[in-house]
């Protein structure tokens, strides 16, 4: 799924690693879902969310609409 | 930076420890295997085997359940597909290599039985858990 993760990432600074960190989730984890190769589950995309701030669909681009 | 290791070293610990209890499991069952003639108290030793992998299964339980669901899938596809390619290439050389009837060949049959049954049994439980009202 089409997502900003990447842009929301470097805008706070991070490194995948602090991000995955911070999400208690693994760097692979972001990469994955940074290249697209991998659509997070729904809370996993609430917490990455939550994390900055904006709304899902902010952070992950709705293909249906 | 102390948090940065935090996951890996929590999923490390836990892969260590799964590794562990999951190797004494192996041991453990090794020694009651060698306690008596194969097939002497089997109703002794099958189930004091299967306890024994049930602790070496729950052992892995914490690793599983803190894995992320990238890893997690990670995990379900590669059991999934490598590990039924890889049974699957055993099999056929097992039955290439000594025949279709031989203690190997029905041996590895056996074993695929047991996960085929093993399957619809597991997969049965979860179209039970995802039940809800239909409208």
């Amino acid at each position: 799924m089409n997502n900003c993760l990447r842009d929301l990432r470097k805008g706070r600074g991070l490194n995948q690693a602090d991000l995955a960190e911070a999400l208690q989730v693994s760097r692979q984890t972001i990469i994955a879902i940074e290249a697209d190769k991998y659509d997070p589950s729904l809370p996993l995309a609430y917490r990455l969310a939550a994390y900055f701030g904006v709304p899902v669909e902010e952070l992950f681009f709705n293909p249906f609409r | 930076m102390a948090i940065e290791q935090t996951y890996r070293v929590k999923m490390v610990k836990l892969a260590l420890l799964a590794l562990l209890v999951a190797s004494a499991a192996g041991a453990v069952g090794g020694h009651l295997l060698n306690l008596g003639p194969p097939g002497e108290n089997f109703w002794l030793v099958f189930p004091a085997l299967l306890l024994v992998f049930a602790i070496g299964f729950w052992a892995v339980h914490p690793w599983w359940r803190n894995l992320d669901d990238v890893q997690r899938t990670g995990h379900l596809v590669a059991w999934y597909w490598g590990g039924q390619a890889g049974a699957v290439i055993v099999l056929v050389a097992l039955v290439a290599a000594t025949g279709k009837h031989s203690a190997y060949s029905l041996g590895g049959l056996a074993v695929f039985l047991g996960e085929a049954v093993a399957f619809g049994i597991a997969w049965l439980i979860w179209r039970y858990r995802l039940r809800g009202p239909v409208e």
